[in-house]
């Protein structure tokens, strides 16, 4: 297990200019609010002494100020994220589809990156639609039960306790629903890619394969999301032990932030190549 | 074994008990108060009916000139009576509790089965409807006196009466597994007191959904009969308790110079107690909560310390607070004398300090409510609002200046800029008044009445200093503990402690600013405006006559014109203080007086002005946004920076979690 995670991860470093292609793409995306944030703050705030407040650490009263008096300005920016995150959302099928094509096949070029990304496009449509689908059912399933029976629940139960208990114990179980379906539309996905099938029985075969190596696939899910949580727990540390309180450090930390998502986006090559191997471990090094 | 155990228990008992009553001592030597209603009612609960029985006397001195031949009952618990109430016509939801869903079990009410005087005459009575015309409200009694009641003379009444609990509803009824709260459970007297004219009336408002209560001080004697099941807590403190042989335990509570009296029984309480200097703490609390019982004692200890170095001491020697359990919730965060009631959630984080703000409110009721008695129906902000702002005052000197009420990974926030937030995001600022009843009110009270008279406090303190603040205030809680202060009274001493050192220092007009705040709707929003800078030329242009007449070529001096223009985008009316800061590293000091929308300071001279600061140390805390108060003429837009790159990470990630579900 330890073997196909070490082999994973020097492998998804080997798609570094396909992750580029994404990365690029979500910079550009990201920039237009950033740059909107920038210039809603300048043109509001931009003289205040409030500032200062704000460089180094967070200040309640300006910046609820500044949502009260400009909030206007910032919601707008924040509805345009909602946009953007839906016409990216279709739009990372066509990204994925190219990066898992090259992962896959072991094509690491940008020609192949968009020749992959347009002959799946249409089939992993069909895939992501199925799944976001199964994904608001078991959301739903889950989540509306426990957060509607709040009330019932303090009249059946002698304390709240319990349903605290319930609360954080849906959260497992809930991660371990989105970790089959996700597991389920990886392999759907690879089948198509490596067998050449149409949707319904890439759908079949991912389950099949699903369902064999489930707890195999989950142990290597589980060892990248500890490298993730790793991550996060650094940049966290970081941020509180130095922050961003000064030209250098945020200099420092702008790279340190673009290099996270870098990574990011190789970790879930490696994730992509990691769920490939435990089910394909022989078709390639 | 069993006997053995049996003594064992018994003569723990005895000692606990022994111990307990010598915690606390309900009889003060001297009376604080005018002591003008007194009462002594002796109870049963049954818990299976969640009814009480209850015989009542009430002994009430007429303390105004007026000869009386009526006696007037608060009898709120009608208000649960049924949907026709005036209370429920006033809300159709409480705490988010759809109250139009209750079935036949869950209402409550009170009434009174026999009424005599103390000649033992029975007497008429009648519900009657001083604030509206809705017949269907009970919630104020009448009583027709046989005798004239004189001046001075003294009204005894005894009566039976009976009292059924509603499921739980705004701070009062049973829940599941026999919990109860018993607030505004039995009859009690209405106040006869000067209206604002100076004549004396009757103040019996009718129970509403936005007000909660009014009464005289007086002693409070009261006899609670229950199952043995329960742990109890009142108001007043525990003068005794004897086990009867129906499997019944009566409890004695003696309390005196109070206004109220409220209990909790409840089998499944911890008792938590705890001594601070002479005042006996007794924290009732369901055991899921206890991990966090020590953090609530600590916020009033911290309370009675704040209280007794910067406003007065607390008198009492006693104080139950109550921790509800969940099922109990919406009978929490209310103030009763002696007693009071919180609420909590099993695993609270500790780096989230509601709890203990909220507990520190309540107390801080004990002062503004309890020994203060302002009318909260007819002028709330004299206790939401001084009780919000001691709360603030407290977390913040225990609790850390910038992070007492949450500290979330960083993103903290102090009690007194919460506060202050609460009126500022208003949408619109000036829709009500603070200084108004409560039905009178056209939206929320909390942001207006609650929040705005805080920060308004506040921002006096601020002005004033501490010291001098501090003094008015005690001498305001001195003047007016046990008593019942109206605003002119508060305005009174304001004015004899602070107006000469306001005017001195800033040349601010007192009552105006009082006025201001709380009779208007007026806004404070100080801004700086323009800013510039033109450079001065020397003389250009044909110079002297004839021969001596002379061409002077304009050239730069070095110098500069500042104008800087201060603005008012409000119209609150209050003198400011504003710093320049010159390029030079010289600061000059201005004041305006707030008078009209806005004002031009012109500074002349080799340095430019660098930076303008309004009320460089933000005293003026009402200001609606502090932000456009200064103004950089160079500024260092480092934290624009820092917050765009981490709003462009996080959109990043927002992007990268899509396109990993994908
Ligand atoms: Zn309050």
């Amino acid at each position: 297990m330890i073997k196909i995670f070490i082999k994973s991860i020097k492998n998804g470093f080997r798609f570094k200019m396909i992750g580029l292609i994404i990365y690029t793409v979500q910079l550009l995306l990201a920039l237009t609010l950033g740059i909107q944030i920038y210039q809603v703050m300048d043109a509001s705030i931009g003289n205040s002494a409030g500032l200062s407040n704000l460089l180094e650490q967070f200040n309640y009263t300006t910046f609820n100020d500044f949502l009260n008096v400009h909030g206007a300005s910032i919601s707008p920016i924040f509805g345009q994220l909602r946009y953007l995150l839906l016409v990216y959302a279709v739009f990372s099928i066509f990204l994925n589809a190219g990066s898992l094509g090259c992962i896959i096949l072991n094509e690491n070029s940008w020609s192949s990156f968009w020749s992959n990304a347009a002959r799946y496009f249409f089939a992993f449509s069909k895939i992501a639609l199925f799944f976001l689908i199964i994904f608001f059912f078991i959301s739903a399933l889950i989540w509306i039960p426990i957060l509607s029976s709040f009330e019932a629940a303090m009249e059946y139960f002698y304390t709240e306790k319990p349903y605290v208990w319930i609360l954080i114990l849906a959260f497992p179980l809930y991660f371990l629903l989105l970790s089959f379906i996700f597991l389920w539309s990886v392999h759907s996905r690879i089948s198509i890619i490596r067998e050449d099938l149409n949707v319904i029985f890439g759908l079949k075969n991912g389950l099949f394969k699903t369902k064999k190596y489930f707890w195999k696939s989950l142990l290597v899910l589980f060892m990248f999301a500890l490298v993730m949580f790793f991550g996060t727990f650094i940049y966290l540390w970081a941020n509180k032990t130095v922050g961003m309180v000064s030209g250098w450090t945020i200099l420092i930390f702008i790279l340190l932030q673009q290099a996270i998502i870098y990574l990011r986006i190789l970790w879930r090559f490696m994730i992509y190549k990691s769920i490939d191997n435990i089910s394909e471990g022989n078709h390639e090094n | 074994m069993r006997l053995a155990l049996n003594i064992l228990f018994l003569t723990v008992g005895i000692l606990f008990q022994i111990e307990s009553f010598a915690q606390c001592d309900p009889y003060f030597k001297n009376p604080h108060s005018i002591r003008n209603a007194n009462y002594e009612i002796n109870l049963q609960l049954d818990h299976e009916k969640k009814k009480i029985l209850a015989t009542e006397q009430l002994i009430w001195i007429n303390t105004s000139p007026d000869t009386l031949n009526e006696m007037r009952f608060y009898m709120y618990l009608n208000s649960f009576k049924n949907m026709e109430s005036t209370f429920m016509k006033s809300a159709n939801n409480i705490f988010g509790q759809d109250i139009t869903k209750r079935t036949s079990d869950t209402w409550g009410w009170i009434d009174i089965t026999k009424l005599i005087d103390s000649n033992g005459s029975s007497l008429e009575y009648r519900y009657i409807q001083p604030s509206d015309d809705n017949t269907e409200d009970q919630s104020i009694l009448s009583v027709a006196l046989k005798e004239e009641l004189l001046p001075n003379d003294t009204l005894i009444l005894n009566m039976n009466f009976e009292a059924k609990m509603p499921k739980t509803i705004a701070r009062m009824g049973y829940a599941k597994d026999d919990f109860f709260m018993f607030v505004h459970w039995f009859p009690q007297a209405c106040p006869y007191v000067t209206k604002a004219d100076g004549t004396w009336a009757w103040n019996s408002h009718q129970a509403h959904r936005r007000t909660e209560f009014f009464a005289d001080f007086g002693n409070y004697d009261v006899k609670i009969t229950t199952d043995k099941k329960f742990i109890l807590g009142a108001s007043g403190c525990l003068v005794s308790q004897i086990e009867n042989s129906d499997n019944t335990i009566t409890s004695h509570y003696h309390g005196e110079d109070l206004i109220d009296f409220a209990w909790t029984a409840y089998p499944s309480y911890e008792v938590m107690e705890d001594q601070w200097k002479h005042v006996y703490i007794r924290l009732l609390i369901p055991g899921e909560h206890c991990t966090h019982g020590q953090r609530l004692i600590q916020a009033v200890k911290n309370s009675l310390e704040y209280f007794e170095k910067h406003v007065g001491e607390y008198p009492y020697t006693y104080l139950t607070m109550v921790d509800p359990p969940m099922k109990g919730l919406r009978s929490g965060f209310m103030e009763y004398p002696t007693f009071i009631t919180g609420g909590s959630f099993y695993a609270w984080p500790s780096n989230i300090r509601s709890i203990e703000s909220l507990m520190i409110h309540e107390f801080s009721h004990q002062y503004f409510m309890g020994m203060v008695a302002s009318n909260e129906k007819e002028e709330a902000w004299l206790d939401e609002g001084f009780v919000t702002f001691y709360e603030d005052c407290i977390m913040e000197e225990y609790y850390g200046k910038d992070q007492s009420l949450f500290n979330i990974c960083g993103y903290a926030a102090n009690n007194s800029s919460f506060t202050r937030n609460e009126y500022t995001s208003l949408d619109n600022l000036s829709l009500d008044i603070i200084n108004q009843p409560g039905w009178k009110s056209k939206g929320d009270t909390k942001p207006i009445v609650y929040a705005k008279t805080a920060t308004m406090l506040q921002t006096l303190k601020r002005l004033a200093g501490e010291e001098a603040f501090d003094k008015m205030m005690k001498n305001y809680f001195n003047r007016w503990k046990f008593k019942h202060p109206k605003s002119q009274d508060f305005y009174a001493v304001a004015n004899e402690y602070l107006t000469d050192l306001l005017e001195s220092k800033y040349g601010m007009d007192l009552n105006s600013f009082l006025d201001q705040s709380l009779n208007t709707t007026r806004y404070c929003d100080f801004k700086v405006g323009q800013l510039r800078h033109i450079p001065i030329k020397s003389k250009h242009g044909w110079f002297g006559n004839q021969d001596k007449i002379k061409y002077q070529e304009g050239k730069k001096t070095g110098h500069f014109l500042s104008k800087v223009r201060i603005e008012q985008l409000g119209t609150f009316e209050i003198p400011v203080e504003i710093e320049f800061y010159l390029d030079n590293g010289n600061v000059i000091k201005e004041i305006w007086n707030g008078k009209g929308r806005s004002k031009d300071f012109v500074f002349e001279g080799p340095s430019k002005v660098k930076s303008v600061h309004i009320d460089p140390e933000q005293k003026i805390f009402i200001d609606v946004d502090l932000n456009n108060n200064s103004y950089f003429s160079n500024p260092i837009d480092l934290s624009i920076k820092k917050y765009s790159a981490k709003a462009i990470y996080w959109f990043q990630n927002a992007l990268q979690t899509v396109g990993f579900l994908f």
